[in-house]
């Protein structure tokens, strides 16, 4: 039997417009998602697979086609489109991560937008490491070299800031309407000696499972179940837990140890990322411990922040931040009031060069690193040590008003 | 505006609930501008059942924001969290 290929979820993100839509039909197309033989003779495939992404459906198929997968030589991909408005930003932090690699769609003929921006610095928090720069709509520009390498540049400099390198990274002229370098070199661009989209997608490193981290479950829930005992529930996001192990649950700083762990109702001797599990603790009650605490080993327990500095883009907000601004950030399943203390320095996000040192406040796109403090003890990570635990969401007024993640902090213990 | 899947994960208050009557009241409690697709059981552990229920919004303003606020009211449900969403194109 064939050895089944490993799966890869690809995130498409990019300013509204920029073709993220049209790319992912054509590459459906290529998957048989939608199957060839519904083509008509001489029918124009491409036509074809846009009125097929546009055309009235049954809305089953819709939902399925969204979760479609497609195959390249090394690779079962499955596309997750991005919502584009911020109000889901939140829900593409704290739940389940999605994305193992993204592609970047920025057109040629818009360049560098805000929510290129913003995208770029989400795929960094959202722990995306592998990424490709898709320059679509070459075809407006009339495959201009010399135009596809002034974005390039553009680019380049972008996505320095979130500490992407650039000369690992394809980019890739290309026209989503035409076709050209998405499976085959095109013979607009004899300029381009890179790879074709589908090449540069073989080319990601399979994902790993962060097995080799230190064990970190965030707490969903917490039960008393009769027979059983306290059983708190969670995802195990970085490590293993094994039956036996001692953890330690902070802040509430209670320990115990693991009698048993299950996962669809199956006993597990022991639980890897991504496992949604229960674990039956001894020695620990459950109103000892509570939804946003984190579970780790005792001899490696989940860092406790007294404050942290955090980079952060503000995503929308109808005034200005200022030092003393207390909002809620929404990290992991923990929910915890953050006062700034200092706006350290205000980044241009083009650069990455700093353009302001304590700035007086933060507006609506800006890029800045700050210093915060919970109002009561929180558990986070550096983005660096548990990229995983290290993001978060800050919500306020009902909504998410800016992104970031932990670049250091001072421990409370 | 595009439209957008987005699959909420309803965790129960204890093995106990019932599940049917649940179902009932999430379908009831999708508000009107967004769209109900379907639910799915999910074994968690030691009796514990999850349902995932699908469910289509706009991609705009307030996102997942009313249905997540109308789930959690159901009687039952301990809380509600957001695990997958994506574009419909
Ligand atoms: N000329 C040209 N037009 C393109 C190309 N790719 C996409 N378009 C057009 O650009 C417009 C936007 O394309 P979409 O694929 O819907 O873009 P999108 O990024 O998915 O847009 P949103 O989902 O609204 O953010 C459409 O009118 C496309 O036909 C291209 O390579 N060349
Ligand atoms: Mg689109």
């Amino acid at each position: 039997m064939a050895k089944e290929k490993e799966h890869m979820n690809l995130a498409f993100i990019g300013h509204v417009d920029h073709g993220k839509s049209t790319l992912v039909g054509h590459l459906l197309l290529q998957s048989g998602a939608i199957a060839e033989q519904q083509l008509a003779k001489g029918e124009d495939k491409f036509r074809f697979v846009m009125d097929k992404l546009t055309e009235e459906r049954e809305r089953g198929v819709t939902i399925d086609l969204a979760h479609a997968r497609f195959d390249t030589p090394k690779y079962e991909f499955t596309i997750v489109d991005c919502p584009g408005h911020r109000d889901f930003v939140k829900n593409m932090i704290t739940g389940a991560s999605q994305a193992d690699a993204a592609v970047l769609v920025v057109a040629i003929d818009d360049g560098v937008m805000p929510q290129t921006k913003e995208h770029a610095f989400l795929a960094r928090t959202l722990g995306i490491n592998q990424l490709i720069i898709a320059i679509n709509k070459m075809d407006l520009v009339k495959y201009d070299e010399g135009k596809f390498n002034d974005l390039k540049q553009e680019v380049s400099d972008l996505i320095k800031t979130v500490a992407y390198k650039p000369s690992e990274i394809d980019f890739i002229p290309l026209s989503a309407f035409e076709g050209d370098n998405i499976t085959k070199l095109s013979e607009n661009t004899p300029w381009y000696k890179g790879p074709t989209l589908v090449e540069s997608l073989d080319k990601f490193t399979s994902p790993e499972k962060p097995t080799n981290l230190p064990l970190r479950v965030p707490i969903q829930d917490v039960y008393s179940i009769t027979g059983v005992g306290t059983v708190p529930v969670g995802r195990v996001e970085t490590g293993i837990m094994k039956k036996g192990d001692n953890v330690i649950f902070e802040p509430a700083g209670k320990s115990g140890e693991v009698k048993s762990i299950e996962m669809h109702h199956e006993m597990l001797d022991m639980a890897e990322p991504g496992d949604n599990v229960g674990f039956n603790v001894r020695g620990v009650g459950k109103n000892d411990i509570r939804r946003g605490d984190v579970a780790g080993h005792t001899d490696n327990a989940p860092s406790v922040a007294k404050e942290f500095t955090a980079q952060i883009v503000v995503l929308q907000h109808p005034g200005v931040i200022t030092v003393g601004y207390t909002p809620v950030f929404h990290c992991h399943t923990a929910q915890v009031a953050c006062t700034f203390l200092e706006l350290q320095k205000k980044l241009d996000p083009a650069t990455g060069q700093v353009k302001e040192e304590n700035p007086d406040f933060l507006k609506t796109g800006d890029a800045a690193f700050v210093v915060v403090k919970p109002t009561k003890p929180m558990v986070i990570e550096k983005i660096k040590d548990i990229p995983h635990m290290g993001r978060f969401a800050i919500r306020d007024m009902g909504q998410t008003v800016a992104a970031g993640m932990c670049i250091d902090m001072v421990k409370a213990k | 505006m595009g439209e957008v899947v987005a699959t909420i994960k309803l965790m129960p208050e204890s093995p106990e609930v019932d599940l049917e009557k649940m179902k009932e009241e999430v379908m009831a409690s999708i508000p009107e501008d967004a769209e109900f697709h379907k639910i799915d059981e999910e074994p968690i552990a030691f009796g514990l059942v999850a349902l995932n229920v699908m469910v289509v919004v706009g991609d705009s303003e307030g996102g997942t924001e009313q249905v997540e606020e109308n789930l959690a009211k159901i009687s039952g449900v301990n809380n509600v969290e957001v695990t997958d969403i994506r574009r419909l194109m």
